[in-house]
């Protein structure tokens, strides 16, 4: 009778912790992740056995994540992965803990992850996930040249490759934006659709311009000198570093807009 | 006889059972959040530094009982987290007859200066005793903080005294950087700068700011008057017009300059005597065995 208590006692235990288990992935499924992160952490403080170690260590992880809590979620993914009960369950892990690096944008270290992870598990990973997670990290590094490259090869009409082309396309080079406003001052500015700054630029340079070497020629050098460096050099100067800004800013505009169809038009896996 | 005495023991051993399945039934999941546990969870969470939860808990638990070791917690996690006004709100929650009470109390004035609110730790100090008979801790805490505060010093003997003889040199120090911080004046700056372009700036100890400024409303200077004279006005009026434009930076710049100068003294007098008092932990005694 006394051994039976005491296995009454172990299973009503049991069963609490398995409740406390179900109401955290209840929080957790109705999106409430702070409410679930300390129901997971009571879980995990009530149980003395490594029963529920992986799981709630990586619910707390995946809570983090959603909260865009990234060092605490890859804490946390690290805490599961050591507890994982399976090489799946480390795989799971692990590719969690590149995502996460994806989305706080610490990309070199996502890339060596992914390195490392296709060379740990060789037979285990489809080569197309770590493409998938590749391509994603480049998106995020604002390099669509080289995502687009990992998507192709996964298919070559996979809709991520699709939309890295079309920015990549779409996008301005800074350097023949800055060169040709060297050449001829306000044509960076065109380039990037700039038009009013452009003719703006054109004006004052050729204005500043004349009147230097007008200077010059009617023996005013001091005068020249001065116009030259003060005036003419420094229209001449902020004219293509506008040019080179313009340029960066455009593009900006144009990965944020990608970024925005991403975010709330993609359906497929994200980071 | 012994039959009977068997029975009856059955009989209570079944019904002390099922009791006790009733009652382990009805607590079910309530049993991980009755008051104990909650705060044995909040006691855990508060060491592994997760103060926002630890809050939770032990909020829980004050609603049905009273316990002012759970409030200093409650007070601790929010000084921790440096929401020091609202953690000076939960010590000052801690009553009198608390044993925490004279905790609570430095951990109000230790909150007070970690808020840089000067003005209000002194006078609570002020508030809480009579002045002959202010603790020397606490007389340490007041006095260094009078060096944060823009008010004219005690007189130096008295105010160094109050400090141990370790720390009465370092204080002394500050007291004198303080009695004499070397500040620079920026109507003095002005006036120089619209004297002789530049000196201002010079003054402010912006040396290359202030070649820049002579030669530059010198040179323009030079040929607005050279335009003039070879009757060239309206270049003149273009050389007056620059010279003028950096005359009048050149003495605004040199007003700012000062006070920037200033500002930078003034922090770093403020950054060193915060240090030094923060390493002597405000001069209060710590709050021990939180987390035994």
């Amino acid at each position: 009778m006394f051994a039976f208590f005491i296995s009454f006692i172990s299973t009503n235990k049991a069963q609490n912790l398995e409740m406390q288990k179900s109401y955290a992935d209840s929080l957790f499924q109705s999106e409430r992740f702070f409410d679930a992160i300390t129901e997971y952490k009571r879980l995990q403080f009530f149980s003395n056995s490594e029963e529920y170690n992986y799981s709630s260590n990586f619910k707390i992880a995946l809570c983090y994540k959603a909260g865009a809590k990234y060092d605490d979620a890859i804490k946390y993914f690290n805490i599961a992965k050591t507890n994982s009960n399976n090489v799946q369950d480390s795989i799971n892990t692990e590719l969690q803990i590149i995502r996460t690096n994806i989305l706080r944008r610490t990309i070199p270290e996502a890339l060596s992850l992914l390195k490392q992870i296709d060379e740990k598990y060789p037979n285990k990973i489809d080569s197309s996930t770590i493409n998938y997670w590749s391509g994603w990290a480049y998106i995020l590094n604002d390099d669509w040249d080289l995502a687009s490259k990992e998507f192709e090869k996964i298919n070559n009409l996979h809709p991520l490759k699709t939309l890295a082309d079309s920015v990549d396309s779409e996008k301005y080079s800074v350097t023949f934006a800055k060169v040709s406003s060297f050449i001829i001052p306000g044509s960076g500015q065109f380039y990037t659709g700039n038009y009013l700054s452009g003719i703006m630029s054109l004006g004052w340079d050729i204005l500043w311009g004349y009147l230097t070497i007008n200077a010059f020629v009617t023996d005013r050098a001091v005068e020249g000198i001065l116009i030259g460096s003060l005036l003419w050099t420094r229209f001449y100067k902020g004219n293509f570093q506008n040019a080179e800004r313009f340029a960066v800013e455009r593009n900006k505009e144009i990965s944020n807009k990608a970024y925005q169809y991403l975010a709330k038009k993609y359906i497929g896996e994200k980071p | 006889m012994v039959t009977t005495r068997l029975k009856l023991t059955a009989q209570l051993s079944t019904l002390i059972y099922l009791l006790t399945i009733n009652s382990l039934f009805a607590q079910n999941l309530d049993n991980l959040l009755s008051d104990k546990n909650r705060i044995a969870f909040g006691n855990y969470l508060f060491c592994e530094h997760d103060y926002l939860r630890a809050i939770d808990e032990f909020d829980f638990v004050l609603k049905t009982q009273w316990d002012d070791s759970l409030q200093f917690k409650i007070a601790t996690s929010y000084y921790r987290m440096m929401l020091f006004d609202r953690a000076y709100i939960e010590f000052k929650k801690i009553q009198v007859n608390s044993l925490l009470f004279k905790q609570s109390q430095y951990e109000q004035y230790r909150t007070l200066f970690m808020s840089n609110n000067y003005v209000l730790l002194q006078k609570v100090i002020d508030n809480s005793t009579s002045k002959s008979e202010i603790p020397l801790e606490l007389l340490h805490l007041k006095n260094s903080s009078i060096l944060l505060r823009d008010i004219q010093l005690p007189l130096k003997n008295g105010f160094i005294s109050a400090f141990g003889k370790d720390d009465r040199t370092k204080i002394s120090e500050f007291y004198d950087w303080k009695y004499d911080l070397p500040y620079k004046s920026p109507a003095l700056a002005t006036i120089m700068s619209a004297i002789i372009p530049g000196s201002g700036k010079i003054y402010a100890e912006e040396v290359g700011d202030g070649i820049t400024a002579f030669l530059l409303t010198g040179l323009f200077t030079y040929l607005a008057v050279d335009k003039f004279q070879n009757n060239h006005n309206s270049s003149g009026w273009l050389y007056s017009s620059i010279a003028a434009f950096f005359y009048a930076g050149n003495v605004y710049g040199s007003a700012t300059a000062v006070q920037n100068y200033n500002a930078g003294i003034k922090f770093n007098f403020d950054r060193e005597v915060k240090i030094f008092i923060n390493d002597r932990n405000q001069f209060l005694p710590t709050p021990k065995h939180l987390c035994n």
